[in-house]
């Protein structure tokens, strides 16, 4: 007989970042940002506890100064760090620190950022005597402003490679255009036109920015949509109308039962393609997943918001934390239809007789 | 907070020797490209019995009962590659994928003895009986009643939508023998029917398709003897209540569909413009989110436990895409080269449209299972 052993192995980190970052993270600290609109602004005492819980060198390796922790307990930090809707660059320092180690690529301290997050966006290399020029406008840096690094994928023309580029706020040869997301966080437009040493740019194939970008985005989306489900399920238990509560309404039953559905497909996938980050092939099931969950995000998202009726559209409720987290990060990295199509192409190229082949496919 | 399906991802890689083993099997049997049409629907003995005699059925069955032994996700494995691949399972399908499992919970040491050995070596059909003409989704309301007499029961009554019964051996039928009681979920109990005792009348109903696959079966004073009692007298409904785990989770809820899938595929050829890629793509997608859920499911039931809200989840899904599938299909084969679509793709899309309205109604409609999760996320 297979023997199987289930665990939860995020679970410890998950309830760590929760406690940890918690008690900050209250009503009154939401309710000041919101107020004065400076969610785009990186919080230097809530990314202080972020960097003392370790975070984002959570999957650096030991000899890099991080904890070396495997991609199967970091997505439960990530999920945490979601689920309260942490407005700083956690996870894209965790997961650029993750990839530059990968890739034998020395990351810088501090934070990280990671483009293109735009697909349109494209960023070109071309041999220069120091190594090479990188240049291209990577549009939404997530807290671009703030990067002490930024890895980003770029082309040649023949090969593929993901670089790291230092020192961005001191660099003239780099100009930085503040922007917001949907969310409300820094999303920064970044020109660049500047050196990169030999050593900061790897050729890469299989594993590049946007895959792993896209991965995180499937993971935090998953969290984000399981956070609005436990705001809808509150509510819809306390709201009262024609004399009960909402929850006994089949109409809202059914509705949330839907979502419940959507949510945990989007946990599944999520954790399934993030886990498979660092085999030889993740690309099938991050496309499949950041196509899944985003789907599975919209839904969410409008579910969320019709049993909430009037009050979930208001700047005072905090459904819109999650939802307009989710309306950013589905399009970050690639899109559904972005991911659908390069998904579909492959499995046409790969041909009928291989779709199942592709579907069970476990890499390692 | 309620959430499901939060264990790690679960690998079926370690199992690739049996999905080597079955795949040769298939590619033996059924060829390249095969044609069979409705894969559940699709009864052929000889094929069930080819799979028993391989030791593809009973899969988690003890060997001392005539089983193979390999376990759960061996037996997802093996299950999952007949559906991709469209092979006929219906003479055994029940059977292996819940009979089984019931009678190594609940059946006594003969019933064990007698069946488990049968249904793996795929020489027995089993028929559910739960519907009644007045009971569809409201199962606790059966009226089909067993009395007490000596040696057994006294069995009246009918069973509606049936599938297979009139080709099956047996059949396992939830009826009342108890209705001084007030609680509608007691006073239920199972029985084992032998199909050809005298008083059983087994009627074929056509459906929408032209096809006969569902009966309605007539029990008029039909004799049963004490020993086909399932389980508990009084627990039938928590005995089919812990079945529906098994019967919801599978690849059977999200493959029906999947040789139009891989026809469609077919069709588009090599190079579709980016907006049909972007459908099939979308359609992928989805496949493979809903097997990732179900697989963990498959890990839930290997491990032991009776994940019924989370199996509600996938057939809610599951059937939701299958439904969809056809859909895609014949507006996207609109764009494709005439040529490309054969008669094998036509056949598909034409079965597929005619029999994806049963899937969300088979096995407990779209409503009961989001009632089941509705209660499984405390709204009800």
């Amino acid at each position: 007989m297979s023997e199987i052993e289930l665990s939860r192995s995020g679970e410890a980190l998950r309830e760590g970042v929760e406690k940890a970052l918690g008690e900050r993270l209250d009503v009154d600290y939401w309710h000041q940002l919101e107020a004065e609109s400076a969610l785009a602004n990186l919080d230097t005492a809530l990314w202080l506890d972020i960097t003392d819980l370790g975070l984002p060198t959570l999957l650096a390796a030991a000899e890099a100064g991080g904890s070396a922790a495997a991609l199967v307990e970091a997505h439960g930090a990530l999920e945490a760090l979601a689920a309260m809707s942490v407005p700083a660059p956690a996870a894209e320092s965790m997961l650029g620190a993750w990839l530059a180690g990968q890739l034998g690529l020395k990351a810088p301290s501090g934070i990280l950022t990671l483009g293109p997050v735009n697909p349109h966006d494209q960023l070109t290399l071309t041999r220069d005597t120091n190594g090479w020029r990188l240049q291209g406008t990577a549009r939404d840096l997530p807290f671009g402003r703030y990067a002490d690094g930024l890895l980003v994928d770029a082309t040649d023309g023949e090969q593929r490679f993901v670089c790291m580029v230092r020192d961005l706020r001191a660099n003239n040869a780099i100009t930085c255009t503040p922007g917001e997301g949907l969310n409300g966080e820094a999303r920064d437009t970044l020109g660049l036109d500047c050196i990169v040493t030999a050593e900061d740019a790897v050729p890469s194939d299989n594993l590049d920015v946007r895959t792993v970008g896209a991965a995180v985005r499937a993971v935090q989306m998953a969290a984000a949509a399981q956070g609005a489900l436990d705001l809808s399920i509150e509510y819809v238990r306390e709201r009262q109308q024609f004399g009960r509560p909402l929850a006994k309404f089949q109409a809202i039953q059914q509705q949330l039962a839907v979502m419940a559905a959507e949510v945990t497909a989007a946990t599944v996938c999520a954790r399934r393609a993030f886990c498979q980050l660092d085999s030889a092939a993740p690309f099938f099931a991050v496309a499949s997943a950041k196509s899944a969950v985003g789907t599975s995000a919209s839904r969410s998202a409008a579910i969320a918001h019709q049993v909430h009726g009037a009050m979930g559209f208001t700047a005072e409720y905090g459904l819109h934390r999650h939802t307009r987290r989710l309306w950013t990060w589905r399009e970050e990295f690639g899109n559904e239809a972005w991911w659908n199509q390069r998904l579909g192409q492959y499995v046409a190229k790969a041909g009928a007789n291989r779709l199942w082949d592709l579907l069970i496919a476990e890499p390692v | 907070m309620v959430a499901f399906l939060t264990e790690d991802p679960v690998s079926l890689a370690p199992l690739a020797d049996v999905r080597a083993d079955i795949r040769s099997f298939l590619r033996e049997q059924l060829g390249d490209r095969p044609t069979t049409v409705g894969s559940w629907e699709g009864f052929d003995r000889s094929f069930s019995e080819a799979l028993g005699a391989r030791g593809f059925l009973g899969m988690a069955v003890p060997k001392s009962y005539g089983g193979s032994e390999k376990g759960v996700l061996e037996r997802y494995v093996v299950v999952e590659e007949l559906l991709a691949h469209g092979a006929p399972v219906a003479a055994h399908w029940v059977a292996d994928r819940q009979i089984a499992p019931m009678l190594m919970r609940v059946g006594t040491e003969a019933q064990k003895q007698y069946y488990l050995p049968r249904i793996s070596r795929g020489e027995l059909c089993f028929a559910i009986g739960m519907s009644e003409p007045d009971s569809g989704s409201d199962l606790a309301s059966v009226r089909t009643r067993a009395t007490p007499v000596d040696g057994g029961w006294r069995l009246n009554g009918r069973k509606i939508w049936s599938s297979n019964a009139q080709r099956a051996d047996y059949m396992v039928a939830t009826v009342r023998t108890d209705s001084d009681t007030d609680d509608r979920h007691a006073g239920l109990t199972q029985l084992l029917l032998d199909l050809n005792a005298p008083g059983i009348g087994i009627s074929p109903i056509r459906n929408l398709a032209g096809d006969e696959h569902f009966n309605e079966v007539v029990f008029e004073d039909v004799f049963v003897e004490s020993d086909r009692l399932v389980g508990n007298v009084g627990d039938g409904w928590n005995q089919v209540v812990s079945e529906l785990a098994f019967e919801r989770s599978g690849p059977d809820r999200f493959l029906s569909t999947f040789r139009l899938v891989t026809e469609l595929v077919r069709v588009l050829g090599e190079t579709p413009d980016a907006g049909h890629a972007a459908s099939i793509g979308a359609l992928v997608a989805r496949i493979w989110s809903i097997r990732s859920m179900s697989v963990q499911v498959a890990g839930l039931l290997a491990d032991g436990h009776m994940p019924n809200t989370e199996a509600a989840l996938v057939k809610d899904l599951g059937t939701a895409l299958e439904q969809e599938t056809p859909e895609v299909a014949r507006l996207l084969a609109t764009a494709a080269d005439p040529s490309a679509r054969d008669a094998l793709f036509e056949e598909f899309l034409r079965y597929d449209i005619l029999h994806t309205p049963s899937f969300s109604i088979r096995g407990g409609t779209r409503e009961v299972m989001r009632g089941i999760i509705a209660r499984g996320v405390g709204l009800r």
